[in-house]
């Protein structure tokens, strides 16, 4: 029977038929939704559930039945490593099949063979716990429970108010935060070959030639920003280029060099600078550079 | 104020303190508002009378601060437990084809959670998988409880929860935050087991062991030397020997089933364990000409034997139990005896690394400051672990403690398990500290003898704690200058900017072929783009336009501070002027956002 003195409504573990009971609705609901696969979202669920909480907990209500307040730290931390040990062995338990786990296409994802396991093991174990807590003589009965527990609900309705407040005006606040201090990326520049790749850049040509790269620019500056992009070879400027980009725009644009200057075997260094506004007098933005082999 | 609204106190000071700690990321110069509330929640802890609730609460927050401090993962282990999540998803098993780490527990509940719950794994990496480490927290507070009293086991866990051998790893997100939760519980049930004798207890024990071993393997290992000691030393102690019959029973079946399962399991998918295993082995026994295996049996039929022993043969114990009286009524010996030998581990800790002293240069004096008061305090608290009840506890910290001590002085040279004793103390303290801060905690209850002093000292002692941590740019805001008490190196590495990140991203979007390298704390991040079609490699040279690697990434934090060729225990060089240049010069720069920069150099692609 209930000992009022240490009774305390936080102690739903003195009725874990309620937890299981409520567990066995879940990993049947999972289990339809392995079958029905517009009803997969509650097989998801079920298996996130199932996966780090209920098996384990089925296992501790068989083995560690709840008996006073100070063993619920327990039972709740068991519940979760015991769950989580069983979705290792879950997974393991797919490789000796021979069938994944997971899968990344498009993004992660548990496959529903996977799903299943967690469902059918959880389910056994929750059968297993329902049977031995139904067998022991010493339980509280759920009405029993809820009999005891009347006056004490109604004490713990400001605290849950306050709390939900609480975690309200947390949630927005970090939202908000969160939405406000986004890490600022910065602007990139970047050199690409003629095959826009970035592997096998050309290293010589003859005296003369042409020779084409591709630049490549990524804006992350707020609104349009206006950059003036330079061709120097040897340091002096060939070439210049004034364009106008939004916040996250992306452009890639061939630059054909004609006519590279330089005497044979002469290393001429190719820069690409990139300037902020229109003025090429202030320090280079960005820059990319290569070197070419005069042959 | 009844506890309930100390409840809620405790909550809205938790709360503020990771909005602010969310705010320090654009404004650093915030975060050291955060201490204040989690000193506050700290305080509040210590004046309910149910703070279990209080304490999860907090050790929940504490664990996340990294998680809410920076965006990324920080330091270089989360990245290589991170790259282990894409190898499981990508291949969609944890077969060791192409998952190498071989211990499960982590990438499995990353990648279930991620899926079910369809978000990113690097957020399930950065908030699921420290809460589960602070689980720890909880199990020393109940342990505490059930060993000592609630004063003693709350003022233990608020210290543990703040000090860096716990923290440090906890709020990484990594496998040691799973490992020390599983090894926590493994020890308490298995020594619950051994006490009541229960089935129930012994199943639940094996249940815990299972997971432990499929989690981390050094907690594992700790757990196989940790348990039989400290239960086999009770035995010898404290039980009667008509009864230290089915205890003994227990504890070999308990080792056995342990030392069967985590050598199963190393032998045929931890390799590389295995084999340091059997190398240490052979190294340990004088019998090298027997195969390993035969003298791990061996050791385990020798340890059954010296298990049984006190119920055999009664007269056994009696030399033993008199020292143990006799020194219970000497405290000040060991006392006295735990000072110099702290002071002298201190001393070899700071020396023993030839040339370059790793915890002088890469610890500052307020984190070693922090160890330093923690283990006077637990010497204080000594005395009262010298009863029946509460002395596994002392022998739970003996273990890691000799094991620590071996390591440091090379009693053993080139033990493999023992390495990260020698290098990297940090990994091996995790193991010692949960007894050490239950001693603590009664040290500081003898120190402060009224209520409120006591409340007082452990905000005190918490916030302090707390403090010395992390690098400063955590919980400070800023690094400090060179050459202040507060200066520390690691401020520059703990986080990974944006830009790094982005041109680890750009170079993940296929255009290169080839394969990548940095400094040793750029390189971290970039090595998940292994698992998608790019090949990325730790360094072993610095950077050069005649290098051995296709791609190099220089970064302007590696002109002031940068760590190539040289490794933990060596002076790290930064890039110079001349190497800048040359690269510039003699390599394709192919790639620029203003703090990252790639290169391509004419690399050879042997590595």
């Amino acid at each position: 029977m209930i000992n009022t003195e240490t009774f305390r409504t936080d102690s739903l573990f003195r009725i874990p038929e309620l937890i299981l009971f409520s567990g066995m609705i879940i990993c049947l609901s999972g289990l339809l939704g392995i079958f029905i696969p517009t009803l997969y979202p509650a097989a998801c669920v079920a298996g996130l559930l199932c996966g780090f909480w209920l098996s384990g907990y089925a296992v501790m209500t068989i083995l560690f039945p709840y008996t006073a307040s100070g063993e619920r730290v327990v039972t709740v931390i068991g519940s979760i490593l015991s769950s989580i040990t069983f979705l290792t062995l879950g997974a393991l338990t797919c490789e000796l099949l021979g069938k994944e786990a997971f899968t990344d296409t498009p993004v992660p994802q548990v496959t529903q063979f996977f799903t299943s396991i967690i469902l059918l093991f959880s389910t056994l174990l929750v059968l297993i716990a329902l049977i031995v807590v139904f067998s022991r003589s010493d339980r509280t009965t759920i009405p029993e429970f809820f009999t005891e527990a009347g006056a004490e609900i109604k004490s713990q309705i400001p605290i849950f108010l306050a709390g939900t407040a609480i975690i309200i005006l947390f949630c927005g606040s970090a939202a908000l935060i969160l939405s406000a201090t986004e890490p600022q990326e910065a602007t990139e520049l970047w050199l690409l070959n003629a095959n826009g790749t970035a592997d096998k850049y050309p290293t010589s040509v003859h005296s003369g030639e042409t020779l084409t790269s591709i630049i490549g620019i990524r804006s992350h500056e707020e609104g349009n920003t206006t950059f003036l992009l330079t061709t120097d070879v040897q340091n002096r400027t060939v070439n210049s280029k004034t364009l106008e980009l939004a916040k996250e725009e992306i452009t890639e644009f061939p630059v054909t060099i004609d006519n590279i200057p330089g005497n044979q075997g002469e290393t001429v260094r190719i820069r690409y600078e990139l300037f902020k506004g229109d003025n090429e007098n202030t320090t280079p933005y960005r820059s990319v550079s290569e070197g070419i082999r005069i042959l | 104020m009844n506890d309930r609204t100390t409840l809620l106190l405790c909550i809205t000071s938790c709360a503020a303190a990771v909005l602010i700690l969310l705010l320090s990321r654009a404004y650093p110069s915030f975060a050291p508002i955060s201490l204040i509330f989690f000193a506050l929640a700290a305080w509040f802890c210590t004046t309910s009378q149910r703070p279990g609730f209080c304490l999860v609460i907090v050790a929940a927050t504490t664990t996340l601060i990294l998680a809410f401090r920076f965006p990324y993962l920080t330091w270089g282990d989360p990245w290589q437990d991170y790259e282990s999540v894409w190898e499981v998803i990508v291949q969609g098993s944890t077969a060791v084809a192409g998952y190498r780490l071989q211990q499960p527990v982590f990438p499995v509940i990353v990648s279930a959670l991620s899926g079910f719950l369809s978000i990113q794994p690097m957020l399930v990496q950065k908030i699921i998988v420290p809460l589960v480490g602070s689980l720890s927290v909880s199990i020393l507070y109940f342990i505490g409880r059930e060993y000592t009293d609630r004063i003693t086991a709350l003022t233990a866990a608020l210290i543990y929860l703040s000090s860096i051998p716990y923290l440090h790893w906890a709020s990484q997100g990594v496998r040691e935050a799973l490992g020390i939760p599983f090894f926590l519980l493994s020890i308490y049930f298995s020594h619950r087991a051994v006490r009541t004798g229960r089935m129930s207890d012994i199943l639940l024990s094996f249940c815990m062991i299972t997971g432990l071993i499929l989690a981390h393997h050094q907690s594992a290992f700790m757990f196989s030397v940790i348990f039989p000691v400290m239960t086999l030393a009770e035995i010898y102690l404290f039980k009667s020997n008509s009864g230290s019959r089915r205890e003994a029973g227990i504890i070999c079946l308990i080792l056995g089933f342990s030392l069967l399962l985590m050598l199963t399991w190393w032998r045929y998918r931890l390799s590389f364990i295995y084999v340091s295993f059997i190398a240490d082995i052979n190294k340990i026994t004088p019998f090298h000409s027997m195969p390993a295996i035969v003298q791990v049996i061996g050791l385990f039929l020798l340890f059954v034997c010296i298990a049984y022993l006190p119920s055999i043969c009664p007269g056994v114990t009696r030399p033993i139990r008199y020292l143990m009286h006799w020194s219970s009524k000497q405290v000040w010996i060991l006392q006295v005896g735990g000072f110099f030998i702290a002071i002298g581990g201190v001393v070899l800790l700071v020396t023993s690394l030839a040339g370059y002293s790793f915890l002088a240069v890469r610890y500052p004096v307020p984190m070693i400051l922090a160890g330093v008061l923690i283990l006077i305090l637990a010497l204080i608290g000594i005395p009262e672990f010298l009863t029946s009840k509460r002395f596994p506890l002392l022998l739970f910290a003996a273990v890691p403690l000799i094991l620590l001590g071996i390591g440091l002085t090379r009693a053993l040279p080139g033990i493999e398990l023992l390495w990260n004793s020698q290098i990297d103390p940090l990994r091996f303290l995790g193991y010692l500290w949960p007894p050490v801060a239950l001693m603590a905690g009664a040290g500081i209850i003898r120190l402060f003898r009224t209520e409120r002093h006591w409340q007082i000292g452990v905000t005190i002692i918490f916030l302090f704690m707390l403090t010395t941590t992390f690098p400063s740019i955590v919980m400070m805001g800023t690094s400090f200058e060179k050459g202040t008490i507060w200066y520390d190196n690691r401020s520059l590495v703990i986080s990974h900017p944006e830009t790094e990140i982005q041109a680890i991203n750009w170079f993940g979007e296929g255009k290169t072929s080839g394969t990548l390298t940095s400094d040793r704390y750029a390189f971290s991040p970039a090595r998940w783009l292994n698992t998608r079609n790019s090949s990325v490699k730790e360094p072993i040279e610095r950077p050069s336009p005649n290098s051995r690697y296709e791609y190099w990434l220089l970064t302007t934090r590696m002109d002031t501070y940068a760590n190539f060729v040289e490794w933990i225990t060596h002076i790290p060089h930064p890039v110079t002027a001349g190497e800048r240049q040359m690269m510039d010069e003699h390599s394709v720069r192919m790639y620029d956002n203003g703090d990252a920069v790639l290169y391509k150099t004419r690399g050879s692609g042997q590595n």
